[in-house]
């Protein structure tokens, strides 16, 4: 009686593992095309949100074993569909917890400011003080190589008389690119156009070359973010018999992509 | 007869679960299941984050009032550009033009007006850094949006009356997610600047609240 019930015991076992296999092996979503896509969780389960934010719900996990399509990044979250069609948004961090069809983990993780390398545009703007006048200056950064990189940049400054702007390009040396507070050096050329204020006097504009020594510190607070500190030092080649010297005293940030 | 019913139960109880158990070991290698509670460094593959299509820029336009010291209510128009470096933090650009109207003055005295007409076309520029103060989500009837409450603080230009005028200004807004790349934001800024178009100089706050759609990509 008993090898009986022990038989029907392991009938019962063996169907049971054979319903297990069978749901591993469940076909894959027919749009899941780019096998490179695809990951698979190692960790006992993620968490999948509404939206890319740790403010959004946590509507729904991901346990381990199950497979999940990856779908685009929004800065440090990332949409990605399960098996059975929901879609929902998963941080950089939680990535870390899968592996690709071959097995492999890929590295999801950022070096925090280490990664400033892989951008290589910056936008960015400072504002402080041109001979006593409120300046702001809006730029555009290239980094050309880890060193030396080139800039775009415009400057407005507002004086009592007078509004100043410059256009200049410029070339920046960092000797240092790997520190995190780095300092550098500015060589640069450019216009600058004197408009005075129509209210006080009238007067023509009046366009000048303008040449620019340079120097700051830049401080990488992480992959996207810099902030600056810089001084410079103008040389205004006027039509007049003396060129005119200003200095220009600025901080501001920049954000690189 | 019930002691006979109960040994029968307890020796099919006893048998399931040694058997079971048994074959459940025998299944599981000990170093898997090592594996499986301890996760051991795992040289990870690096990985080109640029295949990832990513969606860090935001685009659009916008419609609104602007309320200009001394100078009415206008329509304002505009573009912004924003760029979201974390899940927080997000810098964006905006340009806007309006038209300014009479002042009362010029209305009720008759005389010259201050401004020719051409010196009444305003226009502004400025740069924000912006915070994701509060997101969550929104419901609309049935719907649920997700959205995100933000503050902006930032700097720029105002052109107008043939002068520019350096300007602070400050707002917040809401951004509300059609989908995961369209919003549709409602803004209210403060601009604020001094002009000395009277005189003396008169420092200025002009409000402006506005509607706009914008795109992630």
């Amino acid at each position: 009686m008993s090898f009986r019930l022990t038989s029907f015991g392991t009938g019962l076992l063996v169907l049971l593992m054979c319903f297990g296999i069978n749901a591993k092996a469940e076909p894959l979503p027919a749009h899941w095309q780019n096998s490179e896509q695809i990951l698979t969780v190692t960790a006992p389960y993620i968490d999948l949100r509404l939206f890319a934010g740790r403010g959004y719900p946590i509507f729904h996990i991901i346990e381990k074993g199950e497979k999940l399509y990856l779908l685009k990044r929004h800065n440090e979250w990332f949409k990605v569909e399960t098996t059975n069609g929901k879609v929902g948004w998963v941080n950089r961090r939680e990535m870390n917890n899968t592996k690709n069809e071959q097995d492999i983990a890929l590295d999801f993780s950022n070096n925090g400011w280490r990664d400033k390398h892989k951008n290589r545009f910056e936008i960015g703007l400072t504002a402080g003080s041109l001979e006593g006048a409120i300046a702001f200056s809006p730029f555009i950064t290239y980094h050309l190589t880890a060193n030396i990189s080139t800039e775009l940049a415009y400057t407005q400054a507002y004086g009592n008389f007078s509004t100043l702007k410059i256009g200049a390009i410029s070339l920046t040396h960092q000797p240092f690119p790997k520190w995190r507070v780095s300092p550098y050096f500015r060589l640069g050329s450019g216009i600058i156009q004197t408009q005075p204020n129509t209210i006080l006097v009238q007067s023509e504009d009046r366009e000048d070359p303008i040449l620019t020594v340079g120097g700051g510190i830049m401080l990488n607070v992480s992959h996207r973010l810099m902030l600056r500190m810089e001084y410079d030092s103008h040389t205004i080649m006027t039509t007049r018999d003396v060129n005119e010297e200003v200095s220009e005293w600025k901080a501001g940030f920049g954000v690189l992509f | 007869m019930e002691s006979w019913i109960r040994r029968f139960i307890l020796i099919a109880l006893i048998n399931g679960t040694t058997l079971s158990a048994a074959s459940f070991a025998q299944g599981t290698d000990e170093g898997q299941l090592l594996n499986d509670v301890v996760q051991p460094d795992i040289t990870r593959r690096e990985m080109d984050e640029g295949l990832i299509d990513s969606e860090d820029f935001e685009f659009g336009f916008y419609a609104g009032v602007l309320s200009f010291e001394d100078f009415g209510s206008n329509d304002v128009y505009g573009i912004r550009l924003a760029y979201h470096v974390t899940e927080d933090w997000f810098v964006e650009a905006n340009y806007g033009f309006s038209k300014l109207q009479h002042t009362s003055y010029e209305v009720l005295s008759g005389s010259a007006p201050l401004l020719s007409d051409d010196q009444r076309n305003l226009s502004y520029y400025n740069l924000n850094l912006g915070y994701n103060l509060l997101p969550g989500e929104v419901y609309i009837g049935k719907r649920a949006f997700n959205s995100s409450f933000y503050i902006i603080i930032g700097a720029g230009n105002t052109l107008f009356a043939d002068n520019d005028y350096f300007t602070y200004n400050f707002g917040g807004g809401l951004r509300l997610f059609i989908n995961d790349w369209i919003a549709v934001h409602w803004d209210v800024r403060n601009h604020i600047m001094a002009h000395a178009l009277f005189g003396e100089e008169k420092e200025i706050q002009n409000l402006e609240t506005h509607m706009g759609l914008t795109l992630f990509f």
